[in-house]
């Protein structure tokens, strides 16, 4: 018999806290959306309960105290740092970042920080940078080398905090929403960014009842444009389908979407048109979690399957946050209130600048 | 590793422009691959070109030198894997500087990102398979093992393979660098297969090595990998980087 690839442990820091927590306070209703101004931008955000935790070895400290890994053979486990821009403070304060060694906004020397604070010598380091899907697209990774038997474990470490560089940048592009995200909704009008990181141990081992599958994962790249999504779906659709077709499932099995979902007029048109290629005419719940953890970027899409994983194992969907009416030309079944997930098994969706997508299968073992 | 053939290169570094038909120098008074122009890497109008960043636009001229010959695949389901050794280092810091002229560029912060150095290539050329950005002096092995496994999972039947080093030169000092920094800019693309066609088959024996004895960035030399192959010759090139030892190994099957 096959051995799937398992969700051991895991556990994030968002807006709303820790993982049971943010669960908790996602399915009833709840949001984190601070308004701003934040880094002199007239904008709302989405910020770490402490920021403490914008600083990597605070986050990493946290995040590696939850996680049990005694049982974790260093040199048959990767380790999988997946970022966007992960610590970019080396870069807004050079000269603060010169005494602190550690500081550098170089991915793989951030990957290697983490490394040294677990205190182990993994067996492989990697450091992906997909911009926002980066979190999906190492799910994929860890799926690959765990299936073809590389490696015993893969921990994951997601980290996209804000800062000024992020928040400026988004907002010159024009593509933040002042009061806060309103994803799928007529009057939703940008993104909020979001403080996001998240942890994640996989091991490739014989299933039981209750534990989370990663059944499969895809990608794809729109070639359309180096910001904006494609405006017809089909990228993501042929994500999505690409990891059902390694999930060997089909539409029909998925008992619920995380959609991307952020807020942007042109995202969630797209993710509409994707889904409705996808699903036919049999659309299971869909929710988009940025509404109330914001957009936490491309550490944000691991701290989002995560979430999605715990909303799995509760059998629960959220609401989506700030969604009212719906402003998409597609009947998908967007949650304004929390739904009950009928079908064990979740596709999580995730895009990304530079035109990629990524999808993850998640499956509750029965 | 399942087998991989190379079909295409190209490459720019300081000794020129690198394609299979050999390595054409640098034109007089033009200093190495950051004065790269559109011309002397495609036979088409592209104004983007000149817009993009200097990782952005070394990657596309590798690219582009590899693809646009024809006679390649149709590479709509193509994959594309890049191995960015430094990042978006420089363009972080020079949109940075935007900031704190007061004026944050939108246009150069959607080039903060290590991956924005295959939007353009998958724009240009249509490239919509699945892509992998990876970070950091070792990414190159990890790299082709990503797009060998792309391959052994169907996830695709082609992947371009994208090695860059670009760092701005007055970068290269910055105190925030923390590692050693290449002195020279290249970027070197391989199209692979996982079916040989009369090519050469690329694999790669690397076993996890000391991390504490990192070498020099540019010990793997695709230079030499490139030159095996316009000769179509089998050989093995040394394989020294942070996390790994091996080689790079060139096999004639027919």
């Amino acid at each position: 018999m096959e051995m799937p690839v398992i969700l051991e442990q895991s556990e994030i820091i968002c807006g709303l806290g820790a993982l049971a927590e943010t669960v908790t306070d996602l399915i009833d209703g709840a949001s984190a959306i601070a308004p701003g101004p934040w880094f002199d931008v007239p904008v709302a955000v989405v910020p770490f309960p402490d920021a403490r935790f914008r600083e990597l070895d605070a986050c990493a400290h946290r995040l590696l105290s939850a996680v049990d890994l005694s049982d974790v053979r260093p040199e048959r486990t990767a380790l999988i740092y997946c970022a966007a821009k992960g610590d970019i403070s080396a870069v807004e304060q050079p000269a603060k970042a010169c005494s602190t060694p550690a500081a550098s906004p170089d991915l793989w020397a951030q990957a290697k920080a983490v490394e040294k604070t677990a205190g182990k010598q993994f067996g492989r380091t990697i450091a992906v940078s997909t911009a926002c899907a980066s979190g999906a697209l190492g799910v994929e990774i860890a799926h690959e080398l765990l299936t073809d038997g590389e490696i015993d474990h893969a921990l994951l470490f997601g980290f996209d905090p804000l800062s000024r560089f992020v928040v400026s940048g988004f907002f010159a592009l024009g593509a933040l929403s002042r009061a806060g995200a309103r994803p799928f909704d007529a009057a939703r009008d940008g993104l909020t960014p979001g403080d996001g990181a998240a942890i994640a141990l996989l091991s490739r081992r014989t299933a039981y009842a209750g534990d989370i599958v990663i059944a499969g994962a895809g990608s794809s790249n729109d070639a359309n444009h180096r910001t904006g999504p494609s405006r017809d779906g089909s990228g993501l659709h042929a994500a999505a389908r690409a990891a059902l077709r390694n999930a060997r499932m089909t539409p029909k099995e998925v008992g619920a979407v995380k959609c991307h979902g952020t807020g942007t007029l042109y995202n969630d048109a797209m993710e509409a048109k994707a889904l409705t290629l996808l699903l036919d005419d049999r659309y299971p719940p869909c929710a988009s979690f940025k509404g109330a953890l914001g957009h936490t970027s491309g550490g944000g899409a691991l701290l989002e399957i995560i979430i999605g994983a715990e909303c799995l194992r509760r059998h629960t969907l959220p609401p989506t946050a700030g969604f009212e009416a719906a402003g998409i030309d597609e009947p998908l079944p967007i949650c304004a209130h929390s739904r009950p997930i009928k079908q064990p098994a979740m596709l999580c969706l995730s895009a990304g600048f530079g035109g990629v997508n990524a999808a993850v299968v998640l499956r509750e073992f029965a | 590793m399942t087998p991989l053939y190379i079909q295409a290169f190209g490459g720019v570094d300081d000794r020129g422009l690198h394609s299979v038909a050999g390595t054409r120098p640098w034109d007089a008074g033009q200093a190495g691959p950051d004065e790269v122009r559109r011309d002397q890497v495609l036979d088409k109008q592209y104004p983007a070109f000149g817009k993009l960043s200097l990782p952005d636009r070394l990657a596309f001229a590798a690219s582009s030198i590899a693809l646009t010959p024809g006679g390649t695949a149709p590479l709509a389901a193509c994959g594309m894997c890049l191995a960015s050794e430094y990042g978006s280092f420089s363009t972080d810091l020079r949109y940075q500087e935007s900031i704190a002229a007061g004026f944050p560029s939108p246009a150069i912060f959607s080039s903060t990102l290590p991956s924005s150095a295959i939007s353009d290539v998958a724009i240009y050329f249509g490239i919509k398979g699945p892509n992998r950005v990876l970070c950091g002096p070792d990414a190159i092995v990890d790299i082709f093992a990503c797009a060998s496994r792309l391959i052994a999972h169907e996830k695709c039947t082609s992947v371009l393979v994208i090695a860059l080093s670009a760092m701005e030169a007055q970068d290269r000092q910055s105190a925030i660098a923390r590692r050693p920094v290449a002195m020279s800019n290249s970027a070197w693309a391989f199209l692979l297969s996982g079916i040989g066609n009369d090519t050469l088959r690329i694999s790669i024996a690397a076993e996890p090595g000391d991390a504490s004895a990192a070498a020099k960035a540019d010990d793997v030399s695709l230079y030499s990998l490139a030159r095996l192959f316009m000769q179509g010759a089998e050989g093995e090139i040394p394989l020294t980087i942070p996390q790994y030892r091996g080689k790079i190994i060139l096999t004639k099957e027919t």
